[in-house]
């Protein structure tokens, strides 16, 4: 019996341990000494969760972001506005008929393992992806249209697609490239982790030298990298369960960024004088997307949403009835911009940019007003009614894992209410939203998407032959849209493409295919005692994390050395045992308290 | 000098009727085959059940797949059928059983790696900050709430129990959220996350110190949360045998209070508190995901947690298994071990 020993032990153990803890504590943990030589490295919290770290496999955003830096792109999206530019490749040229694409790469390029990058490489990665279904599974969308692709000599790649292809830069600009001398011995492409032999042979500015499962990914800056070394020694992904424990993560200086914070995360780390925080335009908007009874391209009808949808001039007048300023203000501590449509600005070359007759404000009159010319009659108790004569109610279908939504779902009743239609705000998990939407059980929801920077693929959710697939935005169908979206799918000229891509957005905006609501913003914050500010995409007011490259990353910068404060190396063995003997020592104070007290009384007793 | 009970000690009697020798290795070796028998009838029923109960949750395992990356129709409907998710639901279930009788739990949809692998991984660390906290919360409970029976009614019962009960019902997101401010970021003296240090520290010893450094504040938040139930059984236990007349017998022989507390009170008192402590560690496996949460640490019970999300089958089938097992083996364990302990059970 452990109590009756201490008991016997006494003061004596209780000193003991004493004397053991206040060793450690004497001296300042982490003295600057000890850390000298401690390598420069940034830690990222991230929240979310790492599938794999095959490139050829991996689909989540962290595991995507990894690959980014890992490996290097035939072309790769820029700083400033994700332009692509050249990545491996340093210049391109298509044939007349504009199905050829010949893509030149630079000199004297190396992989982590100082064997040079050629060709063959590259033609070696797009191959596998088209002939093995496994190697497809992440970027085969990217490779769709690709007829063949070929090595014409150590620095030529050239690739030919089906159909002319306007997204091609946007499809190298995706896929990484990787060494074929270590990926040919791999056989089974799906089993295979990438994380079974460090370091991982790699092009990119880092190489991935160590992974734990569920807790960290540890990069080392690459010496070969062709744009030159980091400024940074090591790039450490460490994992957070609890998006408020990574803030504390921050506090204390575990980690150097934390990113998507909540509002008032992000208000309550603005005062702190060790960290700054960044409010960046991210590509991703939140809308409500609506299920206007388009049938499904079999023809088979698609779920049960309201007939009042399939209207233009009722979705105009939904559209009139929110007010998106009022949402940003209140929702979102105005941290957000209004949406106007599905290409957010942060990619300026193809967001939509409304002429002013087409722009529409929050104006419940004018919602009225369209409502009565298009024959929807108030009822007796206010609520309109639709051509059959029934009352007009929507089902408003929202996440309960998101606050946000929930608090616009509520406003958007409100709204409609006072323009005589009825909202039924139904809030469910969001594995039963996805179900329900997915099968069109709903008239509206509360939704959102990420926008890669070329506009093709978003735009492509919004045809016909989506409708009642995983893929469809908001299950909109219209021949001319169709016809527009084929057209800039073809188009080289950018220029042109451009302007269809207008003409494209256009007709969504118009016809209402949503009800667009904001732009969000990444709310992120770091150590600013030990980083400079960071490069963002784009670079005026972009996001650190999460960008389309590896700009914030490879260029991230430590302040200076000498100010460098509260250096997070761990802590010492000693401090350990001193930790472990704190605890000792309150176990043990507590004990033999509690034992004289017991004696006391058991002597009275006895 | 009243009363002295004699002889109505229940446990005399039936140490007289007990049989001996062969006969009673006998009626063990069939009582733990019938054990046995029962706990495979109750895995089974988990298997069949878990797969049923999976396949009606809400959730897409496509559209969780797709989330964070641009795909095709073609490559969902290659998917769907890699996951064998366009058959019928029945035919689902043989192709499931046939691997699971070949051994096999799948691979995981999200991961690409064997179920198998997977779990293995996360149960170390599961086993490691549950058990600790088992150790703690057991050693804690039991003693204080011995200490509590014994004085009832004191100063000290009513605190320790008090406190208990109040650490007990304390949502224990906010208890660890707590705990991290204070501890690891006002005192700086812990990490606020995982198990090792990022990236992992070389050496054995620093090694293990490193663990044991991620370990201290969830093992005790979750120490803190959970060792009240020890307290009140042990506490209520040994309260019933506090009136006992061979307590009486015990003192009437001149034996000092605490030896009558130690040899005595609390060996009887200690059964039905054992009973718990079996139970609860079956159901330990399944790890904590709150405190797992809250400091992240790689457990089973996180890991489940994210397969729910998905809904990752294959996954959330093996856990299953793992999870059920572990209780369903436990339980049976306390049933024999309980046959041993009291000579009372051996006679039924």
């Amino acid at each position: 019996m452990i109590i009756v020993r201490l008991r016997r032990w006494g003061i004596g153990v209780v000193l003991a341990v004493s004397a053991l803890v206040t060793t450690p504590f004497a001296a300042p943990l982490g003295t600057p000494a000890a850390h000298a030589q401690e390598p420069v490295t940034l830690r990222v919290a991230y929240t979310s969760d790492i599938d794999t770290l095959n490139p050829f496999q991996a689909t989540l955003l962290v595991s995507t972001q990894l690959g980014r830096n890992m490996y290097e792109f035939l072309t790769i999206n820029g700083a400033k506005d994700s332009t692509p530019e050249g990545g491996l490749a340093e210049r391109w040229e298509t044939s007349s008929d504009n199905l050829t694409w010949t893509f030149h790469l630079r000199d004297g390029l190396k992989w982590s393992d100082d064997k040079p990058i050629t060709a063959k490489d590259v033609a070696f990665t797009y191959n596998l992806m088209l002939t093995n279904e496994d190697a497809a599974a992440a970027n085969g969308v990217a490779v769709a249209n690709f007829a063949s692709v070929s090595a014409k000599d150590d620095r030529t790649v050239e690739i030919k697609t089906k159909a002319p292809q306007a997204s091609m830069l946007g499809s190298t600009s995706e896929v990484p490239i990787v060494p074929e001398h270590v990926w040919k011995d791999v056989t089974d492409i799906k089993g295979f982790t990438n994380s079974e032999k460090f370091p991982v042979v790699g092009s990119g500015p880092f190489v991935l030298t160590g992974y734990q499962e569920g807790q960290s990914a540890t990069l080392e800056a690459n010496d070969k990298f062709w744009r030159g070394r980091a400024k940074i020694d090591r790039l450490q992904y460490v994992k957070y369960e609890n998006a408020d424990a990574a803030v504390q993560g921050l506090r204390k200086g575990d980690v150097d960024l934390v990113y998507r914070l909540t509002a008032n995360q992000f208000k309550a780390l603005e005062s702190e004088s060790t960290i700054k925080t960044s409010a960046g335009n991210d590509r991703r908007y939140v809308e409500i997307i609506l299920n206007p009874g388009n049938p499904k391209v079999d023809g088979s009808p698609f779920g049960n949403g309201n007939p009042v949808l399939a209207d233009v001039q009722f979705r105009q007048a939904m559209a009139h009835a929110i007010d998106v300023p009022t949402i940003i203000d209140k929702v979102y501590q105005g941290l957000a911009e209004p949406a106007a449509q599905v290409i957010p600005p942060v990619f300026p070359d193809w967001t939509f940019k409304p002429a002013e007759s087409q722009k529409r404000g929050f104006d419940l009159a004018k919602a009225n007003s369209l409502l009565d010319a298009a024959g929807y009659a108030k009822g007796p108790n206010g609520i309109r009614t639709d051509k059959q004569g029934k009352e007009i109610n929507l089902r408003l279908l929202t996440t309960t894992d998101a606050t946000d939504r929930q608090q616009i779902a509520e406003f958007v009743k409100a709204w409609f209410a006072e323009m005589g239609v009825g909202v039924t705000n139904e809030f469910k998990a969001s594995n039963q939203v996805n179900d329900d939407t997915t099968a069109g059980n709903f008239d509206l929801a509360i939704s959102g998407w990420s926008v890669s920077p070329d506009p093709d693929y978003q735009l492509a959710q919004q045809t016909c032959k989506m409708v009642g697939t995983d893929l469809s935005d908001s299950n909109f169908c219209d021949k001319d849209y169709d016809a527009l979206y084929a057209q800039q799918q073809a188009e080289l000229d950018k220029d042109k493409r451009k302007d269809l891509v207008q003409k494209a957005q256009g007709i969504l905006h118009d016809k209402v295919s949503a009800l667009m609501l904001i732009y969000a913003k990444q709310l992120e914050a770091y150590r600013s005692d030990r980083f400079q500010p960071f490069t963002t995409q784009p670079q005026d007011g972009g996001i650190i994390a999460n960008q389309s490259a590896y700009w914030s990353y490879y260029q991230a910068t430590p302040v200076a050395a000498g100010s460098e404060s509260g250096e997070s190396g761990g802590l010492s063995t000693g401090a350990v045992v001193g930790i472990v003997g704190g605890a000792a020592v309150l176990v043990a104070g507590v004990v033999f308290g509690l034992s004289r007290r017991r004696k006391a009384s058991a002597d009275e007793r006895e | 000098m009243v009363d002295l009970p004699l002889t109505t000690e229940p446990v005399i009697e039936v140490r007289g009727g007990e049989p001996t020798g062969r006969g009673r290795a006998l009626g063990t070796a069939r009582f733990i085959a019938a054990k046995g028998a029962g706990a495979l009838v109750s895995l089974l029923l988990v298997v069949v059940l878990g797969f049923f109960l999976f396949r009606a949750l809400p959730g897409n395992p496509v559209r969780a797949m797709i989330a964070d990356t641009r795909t095709s129709v073609e490559q969902i409907e290659q998917m769907r059928a890699e996951w064998r998710l366009d058959l019928p639901l029945f035919q689902q279930f043989l192709g499931y059983l046939g691997d699971l009788l070949r051994g096999d739990l799948g691979t995981s949809l999200r991961y690409k790696q064997p179920v198998a692998d997977l779990i293995m991984t996360r149960l170390w660390p599961t086993l490691l900050l549950t058990g600790t906290a088992l150790v703690l919360s057991v050693a804690l409970g039991l003693w204080l709430g011995t200490r509590a029976a014994w004085r009832h009614g004191s100063r000290f019962d009513r605190w320790s129990t008090s406190t208990a009960l109040v650490l007990w019902s304390v949502p224990t997101f906010w208890l660890g959220l707590i705990m991290l401010m204070v501890f690891a970021v006002g005192f700086d003296l812990f990490p606020t996350a995982g198990m090792t240090s990022p990236g992992g520290v070389d050496g054995f010893l620093p090694a293990v110190l490193d663990v044991a450094h991620h370990l201290v504040l969830p093992a005790i938040t979750l120490t803190a949360v959970v060792y009240a139930q020890y307290l009140m059984v042990m506490r209520s236990s040994l309260l019933e045998e506090m009136n006992a007349d061979y307590l009486t017998t015990a003192r009437a022989k001149g034996l000092t209070d605490d030896q009558v507390r130690r040899r005595h009170a609390v060996p009887n008192a200690l059964l039905p508190t054992i009973t718990i402590i079996f139970l609860h560690t079956g159901l330990l496996v399944a790890g904590a995901v709150t405190v797992e949460t809250v400091f992240t640490w790689p457990g089973l019970g996180l890991l489940t947690f994210q397969a729910i999300n998905f809904p990752d089958y294959p996954l959330l089938q093996g856990t299953m298994i793992v999870l059920a097992g572990a209780v369903v083996v436990m339980n049976a364990l306390a049933d024999v071990v309980y046959r041993f302990l009291d000579p009372r059970v051996r006679q039924t």
